[in-house]
């Protein structure tokens, strides 16, 4: 049997004193003896746990029969030795070769698993929510309902004829969901968790017919259907908190931003969201046998209207795409659709909140 | 072998910027692929080696927190949340007015807990670390730095910031006086009036300067608190950092970064603690003999609720 020996440093882990130790293997332990060759203690070799020491080629050793204690070794050779007396070392320095080569295939394997995570979060998000009831969902939201409430301005002729187009663009085989206009001047329309769906006055006045107000209509209620907004919170909540784990204690040293840069890349799925919600609208639209044109109008003239800025930094797909595919995936032909108001509604519709004082500008205008 | 005839006793921090990095991607791949629940070890490692780094008098400090420490206090601590979240909109859909003043509770009891998990967060902290196996440590008497934290921080508030150098100095006495390394004590002796004065001239010199002189206050409040930190009967802390120092990591690590994307984030942060290690020490006679183990044990669900509530120090 090869005799091991080395020289070290020991803590008992009762006092701070540190003792120069002569250290031997006898076969199944490590016999730790003080410089005068007096015994200070037996370690079984299979009870020996190991980490970095303290500067190169040093190792810690601890012992589970003695927790508290340490031994500090050094030696050329250490790591083979411990090995082949049945120490495993951890933390053994790797020449800077196998250091690239780990490197690389953990960042092959972070691009997977990004991509792994991306992939899969959305439906698993959409998954949970079908199991959220919309009345949780607008618990969920605190005072987000009740804030909007205090802006409710539609007239009671204007109320009823928002519900006549609701059941005709809906259908009558579905949950109607509340529909509202906000005394605000900024062309707007958006679903609010737990399903309620508002238009902001200035829509209401811009839009040039019925049929533009229909058609967002039906995307606003494609959201609530496809639980757009429960979804994009347990998305939000899930991405968010795997990227605080993964990169927060250390985006403090970043000098490019992560958070940016993750709520860029997030912005995919808020396009992907209302793509789906323009492939149900044109659906809903012609399963009621509404004008699609209308649909396509407002999305021409938004494109008119926005700027030239990347789609990559949008929450929506460019206006021009969202036009021609809201032509495109119609399944009736357009002369079989027919307008969703007449004019005598229409009329009621454009006036609904006359008799509401000025409009805000925009929500930012108003303290909550 | 320790004498007690030595007279300075020295810091070193000699961590591998490459070593970090590899820490860093196994950190990152590992949480992804088990969807964050691996958080916990990752921290715990990255300690672990930034611990093991440090030296002090030749010896190593030791990280001895486990990944399945912070695990269960991370898991307390999403169930908490998870009710913060949840209850008050289930009793609201009982009883709306009743659900509100749940939130309310909620709210109010997570402002009044935060000087209690900064202090017990510390105590987990120094409990989990140790030098020649012995362990520091944070007395468990964490009133007087709760009263501390709210008056100072009324007092702050009312005078408009002026009394902000005397709340932190009175913090930083509280901790420091309640710090043990096992039976050794430290004591933190720093006089509120001096350390208001500096810091209200610093104020004025840093408007002056547009910021530059920043540097320089950190570094003369480093070498103050450094002067007037005893330990044990016959040592005292001691620190050289300067202002152009502070300044030099300072660019070094905007440069730095900003031309590496952040990729160099390992490099510069060890180069970083290396030299700052450097600028301290212990001078005096420390008889490590006379040290003994404390026995001294805090839990875990602090650690998990400061690091959510983003009250982390760093590590």
């Amino acid at each position: 049997m090869q005799v091991f020996r080395w020289s070290g440093v020991f803590t008992d882990g009762r006092t701070a004193t540190l003792r120069e130790v002569g250290v031997v293997y006898d076969g199944h332990s490590l016999l730790i003896r003080d410089s005068d060759g007096s015994e200070i203690s037996r370690w079984p070799a299979s009870r020996i746990a190991t980490e970095p020491g303290t500067g190169p080629g040093a190792l810690h050793l601890r012992c589970s029969m003695d927790p508290q204690a340490g031994l500090e070794l050094r030696g050329e050779n250490l790591v083979l030795e411990l090995h082949a007396i049945g120490i495993k070392t951890r933390g053994r320095p790797a020449g800077s070769g196998r250091r690239a080569i780990v490197a690389a295939s953990l960042i092959a394997g972070i691009v997977g698993a990004v991509g792994l995570v991306w992939s899969s979060v959305t439906p698993l998000s959409r998954a949970i929510a079908t199991l959220v009831p919309l009345e949780f969902e607008r618990a969920l939201s605190g005072q987000v309902e009740e804030a909007f409430s205090e802006l409710h301005c539609e007239g009671d002729d204007a109320r009823l004829v928002l519900e006549e187009l609701v059941l005709r663009v809906a259908g009558p085989d579905h949950a109607l969901p509340p529909v509202h206009v906000l005394n605000l001047e900024r062309p707007n329309a958006f679903a609010l968790p737990g399903g309620g769906i508002v238009f902001t006055r200035g829509l209401l006045t811009k839009a040039r017919h019925p049929d533009e107000v229909a058609g967002i209509l039906a995307h606003e209620i494609q959201h609530v259907r496809q639980r757009h907004v429960m979804t994009a919170m347990i998305r939000g909540t899930l991405l968010t908190a795997l990227w605080a784990v993964t990169v927060g204690d250390y985006s403090g040293l970043l000098v490019v931003d992560p958070s940016t840069v993750f709520q860029i890349a997030t912005l995919q799925f808020s396009r992907d969201d209302e793509a789906n919600a323009d492939r149900g609208a044109v659906e809903m639209l012609d399963a009621a046998k509404i004008r699609r044109d209308g649909l396509s109008d407002f999305f021409t003239r938004l494109a008119a209207e926005e700027g030239q800025g990347p789609e990559w930094l949008s929450t929506h797909p460019p206006a021009e795409g969202r036009a021609k595919a809201s032509q495109a995936n119609g399944q009736i032909e357009p002369g079989d659709l027919t307008s969703s108001l007449d004019d005598s509604r229409w009329q009621i519709l454009v006036e609904a909140c006359e008799q509401a004082g000025d409009p805000e500008a925009d929500l930012e205008d108003l303290v909550f | 072998m320790t004498s007690p005839h030595d007279d300075e006793y020295n810091f070193r921090f000699e961590g591998s910027g490459a070593a970090y990095f590899l820490i860093f991607l196994k950190h990152v791949f590992l949480t992804l692929i088990t969807l964050g629940v691996y958080f916990p070890w990752a921290k715990s490692q990255r300690r672990a080696f930034i611990w093991r780094s440090l030296s002090f008098h030749g010896h190593s400090f030791r990280y001895t927190g486990t990944g399945l420490e912070l695990f269960k206090g991370y898991v307390l601590l999403v169930a908490a949340y998870a009710t913060f979240i949840l209850l008050p909109p289930l009793v609201g859909s009982f009883h709306e007015r009743l659900g509100s003043l749940v939130r309310i509770a909620f709210v109010l009891g997570l402002f009044a807990a935060i000087p209690f998990v900064i202090y017990r967060s510390r105590a987990f902290l120094y409990n989990r670390t140790t030098w020649r196996g012995i362990r520091f440590g944070l007395l468990r008497d964490y009133k007087p730095f709760m009263l501390e934290f709210f008056v100072g921080l009324l007092l702050t508030i009312a005078s408009l910031g002026l009394y902000r150098p005397i709340y932190s100095n009175r913090l930083h006495r509280i901790t420091m006086n309640n710090t043990r390394f096992g039976s050794l004590e430290f004591r933190y002796e720093g006089d509120d009036r001096e350390v208001w004065q500096f810091t209200v001239k610093a104020y004025a010199l840093i408007i002056v300067t547009l910021g530059i002189y920043y540097f320089w206050y950190r570094a003369e409040l480093e070498r103050y608190r450094a002067a007037y930190t005893f330990v044990g009967e016959h040592g005292v802390l001691h620190s050289e950092v300067t202002g152009g120092q502070l300044l030099m990591l300072f660019v070094l690590n905007a440069v730095g970064l900003t031309l590496t994307l952040g990729l160099a984030f390992p490099w510069i942060l060890m180069y970083s603690l290396g030299q700052l290690a450097d600028r301290y020490s212990v001078r005096g006679v420390i008889d490590f003999d006379a040290i003994v183990q404390r026995a001294e044990e805090e839990g875990a669900f602090t650690e998990g609720a400061a690091d959510a509530l983003d009250l982390d120090f760093g590590f």
